[in-house]
């Protein structure tokens, strides 16, 4: 490659934070029609990384070239006027504008003449058609943007970068919210953008992802740029070494536990025109994985199984005595804990502290002459699972917010172990965590099924489905489409069952069978 | 590492009584800039007493705001409310329900707390069960309260007889409860004063030493967490309301006491004074922060202000001019410091340098 083709080049880039030097002199080049994948640790500086690219921070050292060109970016705006787009994590979309407004946001075409003060919004629509066609996207420009799901939405933003001409577009964890359809469709995108000569810059988690759609991967760590490889060189298990600066043995960390009675059983789970007659049972020690596309209704029946959302109709027995679950309070009661997939929005109450995180399902329980709290007991049941769970806080002071995602994400299952619960739902438990972290979560889930927890897992990452889970339930269209076992499930029949392309009509019966075997 | 569990416990203390220490340092400063001003007037009991009395009233409402403003919420009603429950209270005593005569102090006080919790908990059932929000199921009250007191008494006060028992409440100080002759400072400590500090004793355990004071937190904090956590959102929030509702009507019947009649152009704008003593004592309008020290002293801050401004002779049009601008400069810094922006400032003034 040589300096004149590339694109974009950025040279001993450095940035400390107060307390912490989040870069020190990392390189990145990036080619026309390249894909760059760019992974690390949390933390690692992928984001901040970025972040100086698109004008979001200022650098402190280093030199960026674009187009051959020294250049400063001074803001988020003079980014883009340079043909910079980021689309993050979380879109930067007004929900309550149409596709077309947000694709022009502060650039609306005018009428001409004394229509200048007007917008021209035929035209706004038409161009804006012609943007999201170009993406392959099945949108219409003039639909809010509330309206849309998350892919198209992202979709949207693509389109958005297009038509500000952008010539880099970086992508910050674009599939963490997509099914695994979604995600074929978001990379065939890539590859046309790829075709008309932009240079992507794709940030994941996910290893698999790297191999299918980059053609070259960078890894930092600890703010350094550790690795630098095209993508014939590398692989899954070098990456990671790279990544943690160690050898993960194995990623998915399943130790087989014993698998007991029935434990929770579920017939009939119905809410109408999101779930429909969803059935299975979970026994003691067992993890059932549930795997589905997005939108395929798992995070929905979970929630109507703890009672956070109203059910149409439905029967939970716990242990074969059926119970009544109207709300939260009722699951935690009957000895359910939950999880929940958005650890910032759901999960934590992040200006709190990890003390009163962990003690906000048992309040009741640690109360001297009934309404008294009783302090020293709750900080020692708080304790107690911090140093279980090895969550890294300085004090149980910590506000929640100041932690890293793994240690935010062990802080809610300490929330929930404390409460000791019988079934625990986890939806998505290692999203948007680091490897390291994510390892010491697997083993987590191993270690509560075999203390006998039934455990209900819901993830998007297949490996991850089928590494841990004993049994797994497979939505699709917000019914079971399949039930399947350990030995039998493949990523293939998965994606199978998950698409609709199989249907097991018998699969709510199979699983009642198996229970009464 | 080898702290016990009682060590930590009061080194979390000591951190939650640092967070309200630049409001105490700024009304310790304000003593004594009116002390040096007037040091023969400030210091007098009587005068004091009028600061206590003051800070009675307007701390009264803003421990009920607090509440209401950790969970995310806003009460724009207790000022209209002070009014409507000092005529129904004074009418209770004085003229009686229709056929009904008029009842003594006593109960008629406890008819009238009743009513301002209800009052409050009305307020609760629409912003939890009918999602109304806060702002305009209040603002309804608002208008509604002070109608009602007006409608009433056909705008005319209730007016009590000099020397009635009920006016001890409002006017009476710690001295004519222990009989003392004189007491001096001490004894001069309003009646009204003595109730807050133990309303405020009350609250403050029920923040910090129950369940439900953890709860109250974490629903302004994060409401959704909350309630997937089992908390029961709608039962705390309502509980908010309910009792900023029973502290106005408390205030109210204080304030009927202390000015001797029972009139409906009583406690216009407290609910707005109410809302700034909160935010000065570092309450955040996005919820889920606030003590009642804090809504104390943010109360004892703009009484001595307003206290001292009237001592120094400054015309009233410039003293809401000088109360409005430490609103906004409390305010400002305050949420400068939490976030962390004076990084910027110092930043750029050594830029400058």
């Amino acid at each position: 490659m040589s300096e004149q083709g590339l694109i974009l080049r950025m040279e001993n880039i450095s940035k400390a934070f107060p307390g912490v030097q989040a870069l020190s002199n990392v390189d990145l080049d990036l080619a026309p029609g390249e894909v760059l994948a760019l992974v690390g640790e949390n933390g690692a500086g992928k984001s901040t990384l970025m972040k100086i690219l698109s004008g979001a921070y200022r650098k402190d050292a280093g030199r960026i070239l674009v187009n051959g060109r020294e250049v400063e970016i001074r803001s988020p705006y003079h980014a883009q006027q340079m043909g910079i787009a980021i689309i993050y994590q979380e879109f930067n979309l007004a929900p309550n504008q149409s596709a077309a407004a947000n694709i022009f946001i502060a650039r609306e075409p005018r009428r001409s003449g004394l229509g200048r003060l007007f917008v021209d919004r035929g035209r706004m629509e038409r161009e804006a058609q012609k943007y999201l066609d170009m993406v392959g996207a099945h949108v219409a420009a003039r639909t809010l943007v509330r309206d849309l799901p998350v892919a198209e939405q992202q979709m949207v933003e693509i389109a958005k970068a297009l038509a500000v001409d952008a010539r880099i577009i970086i992508m910050d964890e674009p599939t963490s919210a997509l099914g695994e359809d979604e995600v074929e469709t978001l990379f065939e995108i890539i590859r046309t953008l790829k075709e008309r000569g932009l240079g992507v810059i794709f940030i994941t988690h996910r290893l698999d992802e790297v191999f299918r759609i980059a053609d070259r991967v960078v890894v930092l760590r600890d703010g350094m740029r550790v690795g630098c490889m095209p993508i014939n060189e590398a692989t899954p298990d070098k990456l990671i070494q790279l990544m943690v600066g160690r050898e993960v043995k194995d990623l998915f960390h399943k130790e087989e536990a014993e698998i007991g009675a029935p434990l929770l059983e579920v017939r009939g789970l119905t809410r109408q025109g999101v779930v429909e007659n969803v059935s299975f049972t979970l026994r003691r020690g067992e993890i059932l994985g549930f795997a589905g596309l997005v939108g395929a209704g798992r995070t929905e029946t979970a929630r109507l199984l703890f009672g956070a959302d109203p059910k149409d109709a439905g029967e939970i027995y716990i242990e074969g005595k059926r119970i009544q679950i109207e709300s939260p309070i009722d699951a935690l009661k009957a000895g359910i804990g939950f999880v929940p997939e958005d650890r910032s929005k759901q999960g934590l109450v992040l200006r709190s502290s990890v003390l009163e995180n962990i003690a906000l399902p048992t309040l009741d329980r640690h109360t001297r002459l009934g309404a008294w709290l009783d302090h020293p007991s709750l900080r020692k049941t708080a304790q107690q699972y911090v140093d279980k769970l090895n969550i890294r806080t300085p004090s149980l002071e910590q506000k929640a917010l100041f932690l890293s995602g793994g240690n935010q994400q062990k802080t809610v299952v300490a929330k929930w172990l404390a409460s000791q619960p019988r079934v625990l739902i986890m939806d998505e438990p290692t999203r948007g965590i680091d490897v390291g972290a994510k390892a010491e979560v697997h083993a987590l889930i191993s270690q509560l099924a075999q203390a006998g927890l039934g455990i209900i897992m819901i993830s998007s990452e297949l490996p991850e489905i089928l590494g841990m889970s004993d049994r797994i339930l497979v939505m699709s269209e917000g019914r079971v489409a399949a039930i399947l076992d350990r030995a039998e499930a493949t990523q293939e029949t998965i994606m199978a069952y998950a698409s609709g392309e199989r249907v097991d009509n018998n699969a709510a019966d199979s699983a009642t069978s198996r229970t009464q075997r | 590492m080898t702290e016990t569990a009682r060590d930590r416990g009061k080194r979390r203390v000591r951190r939650s009584q640092f967070r309200e220490l630049n409001v105490l340092v700024a009304l310790f400063l304000l003593c004594l800039f009116f002390y040096w001003r007037r040091p023969e007037i400030f210091v007098k009991p009587a005068n004091l007493a009028v600061i206590m009395r003051f800070i009675a009233t307007f701390g009264m409402l803003a421990i009920g705001e607090v509440l209401i403003i950790i969970t995310g919420g806003i009460d724009l009603s207790v000022g209209s409310m002070l009014a409507f429950t000092g005529v129904i209270t004074a009418w209770m005593m004085l003229k009686g329900v229709g056929p009904i005569p008029p009842i003594d102090i006593i109960p008629a006080i406890l008819i009238t707390l009743v009513i301002g919790a209800l009052i409050g908990t009305w307020h609760g059932l629409f912003v939890t069960k009918l999602g109304i929000p806060p702002f305009i199921i209040t603002l309804g009250t608002y208008l509604i309260a002070r109608g009602l007191a007006a409608n009433i008494t056909r705008g005319y006060p209730q007016v009590f007889d000099s020397g009635h028992p009920f006016l001890i409440l409002g006017q009476g100080d710690l001295a004519a409860v222990l009989n003392l002759k004189g007491g001096g400072a001490l004894g001069a400590i309003p009646i009204s004063f003595l109730i807050l500090l133990g309303i405020a004793a009350l609250v403050s355990i029920i923040l910090n030493h129950t369940p439900l004071g953890y709860r109250i937190y974490a629903v302004g904090g994060n409401i959704e967490a909350a309630r997937l956590s089992g908390v029961n959102v709608d039962r705390v929030r309502i509980f908010c309301y309910a009792t900023s509702g029973f502290l106005a009507a408390l205030t109210g019947v204080i304030l009927a006491s202390r000015l001797g009649q029972g009139t409906p152009v009583v406690g216009a704008a407290y609910e707005l004074w109410a809302i700034a003593a909160a935010v000065i004592g570092g309450t955040s309008l996005l919820g889920g922060e606030g003590t009642v020290l804090g809504a104390i002293l943010g109360a004892a801050i703009m009484g001595v202000m307003q206290n001292g401004m009237v001592v120094l002779n400054i015309s009233s049009y410039v003293q809401d001019v000088i109360l409005g601008t430490v609103l906004v400069v409390a305010v400002v810094y305050d949420t400068m410091r939490r976030g962390g922006r004076f990084d910027f400032w110092k930043k750029w003034f050594s830029s400058q340098a």
